[in-house]
This record gives C-alpha cells, structure tokens and sequence, in this order.
C-alpha cells in the first residue's frame, strides 16, 4: 500500500481491537512553503485499515458452529478421558464424532443456501463446504460398501462442480434447431450430461429422433436410449457397432457409449477439469475404487494439468485425495482460518482414537504430534480473529479454553484488551476472567474501569471497581479527596457516594470513617447529641483520618459544648475533654509552621465565618480551647455545688 | 419439558419480551427480540410464533417462528416491553427511550400459479414505526470518555390503561418518568452508582437495583426520596443485575446478582432477602416468576443455563447441582434473558451466539 500524496509518519497496531492495523500519514512541509501558501497547513490523518474482517455471513456461521465446538470437545474430552483403547467405545465414538461432521455439514449447507437466496457471492463459502465435506467423505465417513467411496466423490463433484446449466438464449437455441447432432452446443451439452450420469441426457439424446420407426439413426438412437436406461456398468456390455449415414449422429453416439463404456480417452478428452474427470472415471470406469485406485485415477486426471494457476483450494482437495493430510491442511490456511481451526480439530478428535491414515510429515515429527500441535496453532488463530472483532470477541475465549499449552496465555494476553463500553460488557469480560480464574487480570479490568469512572468523576462505580480490584490506595486517595473537599466547603458533598457502596464488603478504613462522619452529622441533625458525641469521640481517638483533617474534627465538637451562658447538660466527659485538649494540642503545637496544617485552616476559616453560621475561628482554633475550658469550668462547678442544674 | 428447535437471531440476543396475551387460547403468539454489542446497529425484531397443528403422534405442538418486523437502531437494546399489543418500548445504551408503533402491513412477496391462475401471495408484516425517542440518560461533564449513558431498565405504570407512564434507570443513578404522548420528564436521583434494573408492583411502588448491592423502594407520588433501603449481604462485592416482581404477589420480589445469586424480597419489608438461592456460576441476566405458579422463579445466567427454582424450598444456599435446569444441549453460550408465555406453557430465551432458544414448560414440569 502506498501513500502517494502524503508522508508516512507512523505506524502501528492498534491495541483493541487486535486485527486492526492504525497507520497514520502526515502532511508535512517546510516551513517556508507553509507560510506561501497559507490554506495549505500540516493535516495529519489516521487510516484504518482491517487486517482480517468478517463478513456479516461469516459472523452468522461462526455464532452457529460456536456451540457445536464446545460439544465436540466435551464429548470428546469425556469419553477420550475414560475409554481410550476399547475397541467398543471407540466406535461409538468414531460415530458420534461422524455424526458431528454431519450437523457441521448441516449449518454449512444451511448458509450456503440463504446465501445462494439473497444472491451473495458463495465462492468462499462454497471452497469451505467442498473441502468440508471431501475430508468427511475421503476420512470420517464409515464405509459400508465397496462403492460408497467411488459414489460418494461422484457425488461430490456434482454437487459442487456442478455441469453448467445452458443460458436462456442457448436453451431456445437447442428448441429451434432441427438436426441437433449437427450443433455444437447441443453436443457438449449432451456430452456432459452422459460424463455426469445425469438423467436429462436421455430426454436431449430423444431430440435426434425422426419419428420413424425403420430409421437406423432412430433405432441406434433408442439403442443408446436403452443403454442410458439400465445404467449398465462399464464393462457388462459389448461394444455395438454402429454404422449410420449421418456421420455426425453416428460420432456422437460413439462418444456417448464410449463414456458408457468407461473409455478413458474419451472421458479425459470430453471433461474440462481434472475434478471432472475424477468423478466422471469413477462413474463410468472405476465404480468400486478403493484409496490405492482413487490415487492412480487421480494422478491420470492430473496428468499434463498444471497446477501452477490453481488456488490453495483447488491444491488442498488434491492434497486430500492424496491422504496428504498435512500439506491439505495447511493449504487451507490459506483458504479460510475457520475452515483450518474446525477441520484440524475434527482432524485431531479422530486421529485420537486411530481411525484415520498417519502419513509422514515433511518435518518429520509423528503425524499425531504435529496435528495436534497444528490443531492448536489454528484454533488460537481463529480465536485471535474472533477476539478483535466487535461482536465475536466473547466467543473467542471458548475456542482458547480448548488449546491446552497456549490458550491460556491467549486468553490473559487478550482480555484486558476487549474494548469496555457498558457495565453489561464491563460483568461480561469479568466473567470471562471468573470463568478462568485470571485473578490479575480481573483486577486489572477493574482497576481500568474504575479509572474511567474516576475522570468521569463518577466516585460510587469508582470506588465499587477499585474495591473490586483490591485497591487500597487508591480508594484512600478518593477518601482523601472528599476530606480534602470538605475542608474547602464544610459540605459533605460524598455522603450519597459513602451511602450507595456496601462498606461492609468493601471494608476500608477511609471509607469507613467517611461513613461515621456521615453518620455523626445525621445525628447532630436529629439532635441525637449523646449517641453524636460518642461517635466523634471514637473518630477522634482512631486517628483513622489525616492529620490535617483534625481541625475539621475539632470544630465539629463546637456544637456538642455548651455555649457561654447556656445550661444545659454537657455530653462530654472529663475524659473525652481531656482527649479533645490533647489532640489540640498537638496540632496546633505540632503543626506550628507546618504548610499542610495552614493551608487547612486557612481553607477552613474561609467557610466557617458567622455569616454562614458558625462562630468565628482563628489559625490557632482558640474558640475549641475556650469553650472545653468554659465547658470544664461548668462541669467543676456542678461537681462543687451538686444542686446546681450543670451537672457533668 | 421439552426442547423445542433453536432460531438464529440477527445478533447477540440481549432482551426476549412476549407481547400481552390477546385471548386464553393463542395460537400466534407475537414476541419481541433487541441485540446488543452490534459494531454498528442493533436490532429490534417482532417474532411471530404459530402453533402448528398437533400431529396424532406427539403430544408436543411446534411452533413455526418468523420475524414479521424488524427495525435497526443505534446502541445495545438493553430492555423492551410492550406498552401494549400495539406498542413497544426500548432502553439503549445510547440513553435513550423509544416508543415504536406497530403497524400490520400486507406485502406482496411473489407470483404463483395456480389453477385460476397467476396469483400474488402475500404476507404479513409489521412495521416499527417510531413514535417518539428521548434522551434520558446522558452524563453532562465533558470529559467522559463518551456521552452516552446506557439506558439499563424499563417499567410501565401497572393498573392503568391510558396514556402510561414509563419509568426508565440508567447508568447514571437517574430515576426517570416520562410519557410517550410528551416530552415531560420527571429526573430522580436515585443513586450516585449505576442503575440495573426496576420493577413497578404497584401504582405507587417502585424499586430499583443497584450494582452497589442495595434494593431502594420509591413512593411515585413523593419520589425524591427512597422509602426504604435494603443492602444484599454476600460474599465478596456483589451486584444486582436484575429484578423481577411476582405478577401473583405483588409484593415478592426476584432479585439477580453478577456472582450467581437469586434473593427473594418482601417489599414491605425491605431490609434483608426472605430467601437466597445460588443457582449459578457466573452473573444471573434475568429473572422472572412463573406466572401460574406463584413459588417458582426462572433465572438465566452467563453460565449458559436457566435454573428453576421452587421457592417452597427454603433452603438457603442451595447446593447448585440440585437445582433443576434447562442444560440447553445445543447451548454453551450465556443466556441473556428469558420470558414465559403462559397460555402456550412456551419459555423463550435468548443467548450471545445470536440464537433464540424454545422451550415447552409444562405445568407438571
């Protein structure tokens, strides 16, 4: 690919989805010639270009084979564990692995046809089907008869090498003409039909006939008519010898009993192609070919074609026929990476229980060993393909699962790539990660995931997935934010975040505080002060939040002290204001020139000002010290005096 | 119970709705299918399943299913009802609510002869006219990675027939109730966290799911604020994912969770689960209860199973390998939703290999 009006600046792949190729190109010019030539300024463009994509009939094949993968190795896998070696259940096995070559058949089959309907292009499909389906006739088919096998490619070729059917113009052609023999194209025509067997050559041979009964054309005609009825094997019948008049008639009808008769000449010199040939010499000459046979035919059908211009499809049916098995296999990598993954599979399943020939490899490792290292190498493949895709990519890991030295691996190394757009698909790659027990890599999608929802500013799902994710530090770090966030406003802007999470399983120390003080300020505003106090008091003596948040906590005792004047009963303790003077102490002692500790009053006297409601506070929070003093004052007196109302 | 043939849908199947029961009898029963995860668009198609006649030898009817309509949409479908027989309602992921009308149309297929001669057979099909399509869940700060917020849930005012209202959550905490008729909105705030699921009992009664574990009740007439709050205890972080109510007691309530577990709510109770169950492996998709027999919930999963659970078996924690199930044979892929049409005893499900599941689910099942 080149770019010709453009520089190539770069060039890489794109992380997710993995088949998709990112090349970027640049304009780039000097300096001089941008500043000329104003409207032409630097651009850069990202060109995507996929590497391997699906088609929408692929997409629908893929989603009906997925399951019928799965059942295969675990029936496979069931039955290999228990009964390798007897003979009994390796029949019942070899049938039942036959059987799902069959219902592959079927969904192929199935495709093809709708295809064919909605006047798709079916060339890829039909190479797949056709290979598909040689494998299961030359390797899975149990054979019952000496014929099935001759009778089964015949078949074959005319279901996908069908004779080519005449066009509109031609079929009139053919009704007008009154002495068909003479025609061309009614005699390659007819032809073809005797080299298929096909029964429409009677009804077209019937076109030559005069009506008259004392014809000898008319009666060497119904002679061949005969013949072309009973269907006799090549060898039972003589060769008639006919002499006509109309020599054209008469060569014709040579042709046709020649075929009849199995001639090779003729039937090599009348096909197009050599798949051709194959069927039409096992139709006509070697009904009852065994492998040994199908070889020789085959190499006669080959004879002088070259191979040269042939795709990978053509050569892997030729490889097959062979019992080449891993050259037919890996020619149909090129064919189709589906086509590889689910032959080399059934391949391997088969191989398993011995049912199928072990030629030499050209590596020259045991057949066995190869295939199953060849089996694994194109499932991992197929998977790749199907992880980078939008849609497929859960699927993938299904096909991964059943790779036992790489599939793993493949899995860990794809999964944190799978592009994240919703919860639902956030729950379904996490069960994926649950599935295979990928510890790491769930924590890893959490960890990515919360800090989406983090730049979202999204703190519940934020916290749910760091949690989720094990991240201690991080959720510390949000916690952080939301003291921190209080100390610019004096607002509890969290509390809906703190009361959506189930601390409980979460079990964070920050989270938790953040929930108390949540909780203490609902119970200063039910007036709960008793049961408030008790909870500040155990904030307090935890020290679970930061220095620098202690202020906060400190203040947060003014409306549980009784004000100058005020006489009602206090809720604080000797020994709670002992702890609360102490804890002033070393902050403001400790934090002297400390920038953390001002930067936190200075925030804090911003909001809690007398117009917002609260008393007056300076850098030293004096106002604490006074009223614990007045407080203790109070309480000294009641203790003094036990009839006044102030009681401690 | 018995399995009846699979069908292919146009995508990974995402939500399976039945439409309202016409009469008892039904022969032609009309369901709807959204997918999701599509690249470009998903899909919303109406089925249409026709009872064939019951052959001397099986007991069992078959169904021949088609798609009679089918309408292309931006974003995953991640709910639909019926608003009616004639109307239907879905929640994308793209945040937005559409209302589709359904339009029965004759289309003309092809020629056939027959004896009087060349006739035109016909079909009928129903056209998804779309109505109306608002945007109630979106996230308005720009640097959000995107601006969509899915629209997770739906629920239809029950017990009223006229001009009804539609209560939507999503992704972004919100609590919305609008009309198809308007564009009115009412937006809640119902939880910082994300919205999985809601369930509409009663006229005043709904509640919703959350993926922080918690189940909030709303009163409709004050809903600015939960009337209750019940938080499911388990192992681990757990997240609810769906929600079902018991059309035989309306107060039940179902609850799925992502690590497997189904609880049993009393809502005018809502402070811990009458029962749980751990019939699955991986994360529960929906829920529903039977609708002939008020004790028995069905539940599909990610473990590509529906588990029927007795809820007359108290049991807590119950072993999974006793829980009957549909093992669907044919199926390995997760099962994303399910839905039961009580006349035709006919269970539908749909899973993520495009392919739409049909079960017979006999009362003596």
């Amino acid at each position: 690919m080149y770019g010709i009006e453009q520089d190539t600046l770069g060039v890489a792949f794109n992380p997710t989805p993995t088949n998709i190729v990112t090349y970027y190109l640049a304009r780039k010019y000097p300096k001089e010639q941008v500043e000329e030539e104003e409207n032409e300024q630097p651009n850069g463009k990202i060109y995507i270009n996929p590497l391997n994509s699906i088609e929408s009939w692929q997409k629908s094949l893929y989603n009906d084979v997925h399951s019928l993968f799965i059942q295969t190795q675990k029936i496979a896998s069931n039955e290999l564990a228990t009964n390798v070696g007897d003979a009994f259940q390796n029949s019942s096995l070899r049938s039942t692995l036959y059987q799902i070559t069959r219902d592959y058949s079927s969904i192929l089959e199935d495709h093809t046809k709708n295809l064919r309907k909605q006047d798709y292009d079916i060339k890829q499909i039909m190479e797949i089907f056709s290979t598909w389906e040689i494998c299961r006739i030359l390797f899975f088919s149990p054979r019952r008869k000496s014929t099935d096998l001759a009778s089964d490619l015949v078949c074959w070729v005319n279901t996908f090498l069908p004779p080519s059917e005449l066009t509109f113009e031609e079929e009139q052609q053919l009704e007008t003409i009154s002495q068909p023999q003479n025609e061309p194209l009614f005699r390659d025509r007819l032809i073809n039909l005797v080299l298929r067997g096909d029964i429409r050559a009677k009804e077209l041979l019937a076109c030559c006939l005069t009506g008259d009964e004392n014809d000898l054309s008319d009666r060497a005609i119904h002679s061949v008519l005969q013949t072309l009825n009973n269907k006799p094997q090549a060898k039972d019948y003589e060769e008639d010898q006919l002499n006509l008049q109309d020599k054209e008639l008469q060569s014709l009808l040579d042709v046709i009993l020649d075929i009849m008769r199995g001639s090779e000449t003729a039937i090599l010199d009348n096909c197009f192609s050599w798949a051709e040939s194959l069927g039409c010499l096992l139709l006509h000459r070697l009904p009852t070919a065994d492998y040994t046979e199908l070889c020789i035919v085959l190499n006669k059908c080959l004879e002088g074609k070259s191979l040269k211009d042939e795709g990978d499809f053509q050569k892997a049916i030729i490889k097959f026929l062979f019992q080449e098995i891993d050259q037919g296999l890996i020619l149909c990598l090129n064919v189709d990476l589906w086509l590889s993954a689910h032959l080399s599979d059934v391949f391997s399943k088969f191989a398993k229980i011995g049912t199928i020939p072990h030629p030499k490899t050209s590596s020259g490792v045991p057949f066995k060993d190869w295939l199953f290292a060849f089996r694994e190498s194109c499932i991992l493949d197929y998977g790749e393909l199907l992880a980078g895709h939008s849609t497929l990519w859960s699927i993938a890991f299904d096909y991964f699962k059943y790779c036992p030295k790489y599939g793993i691996d493949y899995i860990q190394q794809l999964i944190v790539k799978i592009p994240m757009d919703t919860e639902t698909k956030i729950h379904k790659i996490l069960d994926i990660c649950k599935r295979y027990d990928l510890r790491e890599e769930s924590k890893t999608i959490c960890k990515i995931v919360a800090r989406k929802f983090l730049r979202e500013k999204r703190y519940t799902p934020s916290l749910f997935y760091f949690a989720k994710a094990n991240d201690k530090i991080q959720i510390r770090l949000i916690a952080h934010q939301f003291l921190n966030n209080v100390i610019d406003t004096g607002e509890l802007k969290f509390e809906k975040v703190i009361e959506s999470l189930p601390l409980q399983e979460i079990a964070d120390t920050s989270l938790n505080f953040l929930s108390q003080y949540c909780e203490f300020h609902h119970l200063l505003q039910e007036r709960s002060f008793e049961t408030a106090k008790n909870l500040l008091m155990n904030l307090i003596k935890s020290q679970a939040s930061p220095k620098y948040f202690w202020p906060v906590l400190l203040l947060n005792t003014l409306p549980l002290l009784r004000q100058e004047g005020e006489k009602s009963k206090s809720v604080f303790t000797r020994e709670d204001i002992f702890e609360i003077l102490c804890i002033l102490e070393e902050i403001t002692s400790f934090h002297e020139n400390n920038q953390e500790f001002e930067k936190s009053m200075r925030c804090i006297m911003k909001w809690h000002t007398r117009d917002n409601g609260y008393d007056e506070i300076d850098d030293k929070l004096k106002i604490v010290r006074l009223r614990l003093a007045h407080d203790s004052a109070k309480a000294f007196t009641a203790k003094r005096n036990p009839t006044s109302n102030d009681l401690l | 119970m018995s399995n009846l043939p699979s069908e292919r849908a146009v995508g990974k199947v995402s939500k399976v709705r039945f439409a309202p029961s016409v009469g008892y009898e039904d022969t032609t029963l009309l369901f709807a299918s959204g997918t999701w995860d599509e690249e470009e668009e998903n899909a919303i198609s109406l089925w249409k399943a026709e009872q064939k006649p019951p052959p001397l030898h099986r007991i069992l009817n078959a169904y021949d299913t088609k798609v009679v309509g089918e309408v292309k949409q931006p974003g995953d479908i991640n709910d639909l009802c019926f608003l009616s027989t004639n109307y239907l309602v879905t929640a994308s992921s793209r945040g937005t609510i559409d209302a589709y009308k359904l339009v029965e149309q004759i289309e003309s297929l092809n020629e056939q002869e027959t004896s009087d001669g060349t006739d035109l057979s016909t079909e009928k099909i129903i056209e998804l006219e779309k109505i109306s399509s608002q945007t109630l869940h979106n996230w308005p700060i720009t640097t959000a990675d995107n601006y969509y917020i899915s629209a997770t849930g739906l629920a239809i005012e029950p017990d009223n027939n006229e001009d009804l209202e539609i209560a939507s959550v999503g992704e972004d905490g919100k609590l919305v109730f609008s009309r198809i008729t308007d564009t009115m909105t009412e937006i809640i705030d119902a939880d910082t966290g994300i919205i999985n699921g809601l369930v509409w009992p009663t006229s005043h009664e709904i509640v919703i799911a959350t993926s922080g574990g918690r189940l909030k009740k709303y009163d409709r007439r004050n809903p600015r604020t939960a009337v209750a709050v019940a938080k499911t205890e388990g192992k681990g972080l757990d997240r609810l994912t769906c929600l079902a109510v018991n059309p035989n007691k309306k107060m039940q309530l179902a609850s799925g969770s992502a690590n497997g577990v189904v609880s049993i709510w009393d809502s005018r109770n809502l402070v811990e689960p009458l029962n749980k169950f751990e019939p699955h492996k991986l994360s529960v998709w929906d829920i529903i209860f039977h609708p002939n027999r008020p004790e028995t919930v069905l539940s599909c999963s990610e473990d590509a199973s529906i588990a029927i659970l007795d809820l007359s078996k108290t049991s807590y924690l119950r072993d999974r390998d006793e829980i009957p199930r549909l093992p669907k044979n044919s199926n390995c892929a997760p099962l994303n939703s399910l839905d039961y049409h009580p006349s035709a005893k006919l269970l539908v499900s749909g899973s993520d290999d495009a392919k739409l599941f049909f079960d017979k689910l006999n009362d003596d099942s």
